[in-house]
């Protein structure tokens, strides 16, 4: 899913630019222009469809029996839509707690990610220190590691520091993100030095500079590091998978995989399944519906910025 | 009291590349000193470390009796305008003036007193809820000088602010800040201003004094006719002046009593009102300068040793006067002349131009120091 709505933020920043290209074009004929816009929105509607289909799929198959799911050949809607699955399924496993956890978890982990990242990179594009381009060669070098290979170290300190099995330790171990930092070091330094000069004239302090002057020129940027975030970590499977080990504090992810496979009904109950996932889905369909106009207003900006 | 004095100021980068090189200058308290120079003269650079937005590598920074080196920008009570304006896109222009004002912890309504009063003298009372992207280049510009106003500073510095403008809102803008330098002076505010533009027309028209600079060093510090009359050196004399002065190598020679000025195959004499300013006393090579306007068509009546036979090879048109080029001993001339007179002449034509020599101005060819003592 959270590939899905990447793939989604992507499309809908392409064809925003597609949109701004094809206004200042109109002509009246069929010209080569013509052809060529109409080719691209194919592709581009083709894409979109492409990116969209296991969302279909998921929640169509929500509302099919589970002779449908595997019927042959197979069929995208099903002969009569099963609303009851949803009922049943909320009433199979507390998956309203376990969205809580996901949201509470996802929603802090962004939280600090954007205040780390965002001072991290304001020093990184707005301080002159000694060991400076060392440092972000550390960072940068440490984004190769694959994530497995962390596993074991940040167990071994959120068990020192006893935060197993608690929510706190998933906030604080998933807190910093060198992408984060990568990020909006590139997105801070498109802002013009002139800016942060003035408000130093100003007199504002660095905190109020950040807070004030830098934060909101990225707010594109802020909403989409943060949708990502939020996203990466709402789905989180594997980690939280290794750190929590109470029932109710799990996640949504894990919550989906305890309940069906631990209860050894694997392959029994797809539309369950398919009606469980879609309900995680819901949330994260909001946000993004909330934070898309923040971000193609951010793309829109882009183009008139000195 | 808010004179600005630098003593030996140095910057060095750490790449070891040195832009300024031991400035010393003193801008009196409500002059308006302009820095002037080509690009890459340090005249930026010395003025943001007059902000404090540059470190300083050595010397000594005073603004008012303040040893002001090592104090951040807020604490230097100055006030800045930028060439690109440098306004917050996301506040209104209200905003923008207020943001200063917050960081004091004025009171909100002696905040919105200032603004009113800089907004009403700048005339942009109808901009203060619009936002800079809904401005004109004039209209940022101005909002710009009401933020540095409002803050009542005791220096104000401006870096090249009408560079982004077009020629006619250039005059205008200059005009308002010349105009506002004599308001605070008339109204007893603190005026000192420090302006850098590599404009000369912004330089002689703005400047009580100017400050002329060349690879981070001071050429001439001057009134502006000063440095237009008696340029201290060949650079300033080059620099100085729209079209540049027409600048060739010669001999100075001394015969009997009398100077004699050698260039090509011809020899003039000085006449004495520049003999008496002269500070050598032995013959010597030099740089003789002529200012465009002083290279005048001949009268038909009264051709001189000094006149010069020349074929015209452009005309420039400037609507009020007209400028003449011409070859002669292998460089290019230009002469600046009125329209009167000018009817006849055409590109290509055969003229007789005569050298006025009590302006022509000499330089030492090692040093390229001037030769001839200013007369105030």
């Amino acid at each position: 899913m959270g590939l899905l709505l990447k793939g989604i933020l992507v499309t809908t920043s392409i064809q925003a630019n597609t949109q701004q290209v094809h206004l200042s074009h109109k002509t009246p004929w069929l010209t080569l222009k013509h052809v060529q816009q109409a080719a691209k929105y194919l592709f581009l509607s083709a894409c979109g469809l492409f990116m969209v289909f296991p969302f279909l799929w998921m929640f169509f198959g929500s509302l099919k029996t589970n002779d449908e799911i595997f019927s042959n050949p197979l069929e995208l809607l099903p002969q009569h839509f099963h609303w009851y699955n949803f009922v049943e399924t909320m009433q199979s496993a507390p998956f309203g707690l376990y969205i809580f956890n996901s949201f509470e978890v996802a929603l802090f982990t962004t939280l600090l990610v954007l205040a780390n990242s965002s001072l991290f990179a304001y020093a990184l594009t707005r301080f002159t220190f000694r060991g400076k381009t060392a440092m972000f060669s550390l960072v940068m070098a440490s984004y190769m590691l694959p994530a497995a290979v962390t596993y074991v170290p940040s167990y071994i300190v959120l068990a020192k520091l006893g935060l197993l099995d608690t929510h706190a330790g998933l906030i604080l171990s998933n807190a910093a993100s060198v992408f984060g930092v990568f990020y909006l070091r590139q997105v801070f330094l498109k802002i013009h030095p002139s800016l942060i000069e003035a408000a130093r004239i100003d007199g504002a302090s660095e905190l109020k500079i950040l807070w004030a002057i830098v934060l909101p020129q990225c707010k594109a940027a802020l909403t989409t590091l943060g949708l990502i975030t939020f996203i990466t970590n709402y789905n989180s499977y594997m980690w939280p998978s290794l750190v929590i080990n109470t029932a109710d504090k799990n996640l949504i992810a894990t919550g989906i995989r305890q309940f069906f496979i631990a209860q050894g009904n694997y392959g029994l109950n797809w539309s369950h399944i398919m009606a469980a996932s879609t309900i995680a889905v819901v949330p994260l369909l909001i946000l993004f519906m909330i934070s898309q106009k923040i971000i193609l207003s951010g793309i829109a900006d882009n183009g008139i910025k000195e | 009291m808010a004179a600005v004095t630098l003593n030996q100021i140095e910057k060095t980068y750490p790449n070891g590349f040195q832009a300024v090189h031991g400035i010393d200058l003193h801008v009196q308290d409500g002059e308006f000193m302009v820095l002037v120079g080509p690009s890459g003269c340090a005249k930026s650079t010395t003025l943001r470390m007059i902000a404090g937005l540059e470190d300083i590598s050595s010397g000594k920074l005073s603004i008012g009796d303040k040893q002001v080196n090592h104090l951040p920008p807020k604490d230097r009570g100055i006030a800045m305008v930028f060439q690109n304006y440098a306004l917050y896109p996301h506040m209104s222009a209200y905003e923008n003036m207020a943001f200063g004002l917050k960081q004091l912890k004025l009171p909100k309504e002696e905040i919105q007193a200032r603004i009113d009063q800089a907004a009403q003298s700048l005339e942009i009372t109808n901009l203060l809820q619009q936002k800079p992207n809904e401005m004109s280049g004039g209209q940022r510009q101005r909002v710009a000088l009401g933020r540095a106003i409002v803050r009542k500073p005791d220096v104000f510095l401006f870096d090249e602010p009408l560079s982004n403008l077009d020629a006619k809102l250039r005059v205008s803008t200059r005009i308002g800040i010349a105009k506002l330098h004599q308001d605070l002076k008339a109204s007893g505010q603190q005026a000192t201003m420090i302006y850098v533009t590599h404009d000369q027309v912004e330089a002689m028209t703005l400047g009580d004094r100017i400050c002329v600079l060349n690879a981070g060093k001071i050429m001439q510090v001057d009134k502006p006719m000063h440095l237009y009359h008696y340029p201290a050196n060949k650079f300033v004399a080059g620099f100085i002046g729209s079209p540049a002065m027409n600048l060739a190598k010669a001999m100075l020679e001394r015969k009997d009593q009398h100077w004699f000025i050698t260039i090509g195959s011809l020899s003039w004499r000085l006449p004495d009102v520049l003999t008496t300013r002269l500070t050598v006393d032995s013959s010597q090579p030099v740089w003789l300068g002529i200012r465009p306007e002083h290279i005048r068509q001949a009268k038909t009546e009264a051709r001189h040793d000094n006149t010069i036979d020349v074929v015209i090879s452009v005309v420039e048109s400037m609507g009020n006067e007209q400028y003449l080029y011409f070859e002669w001993l292998g460089q290019e001339w230009i002469s600046r002349m009125g329209l009167e007179g000018l009817e006849h002449i055409q590109i290509n034509s055969s003229q007789a131009l005569t050298f006025d020599l009590t302006n022509i101005h000499l330089f030492d060819q090692d040093t390229e120091q001037s030769l001839l003592r200013p007369t105030f």
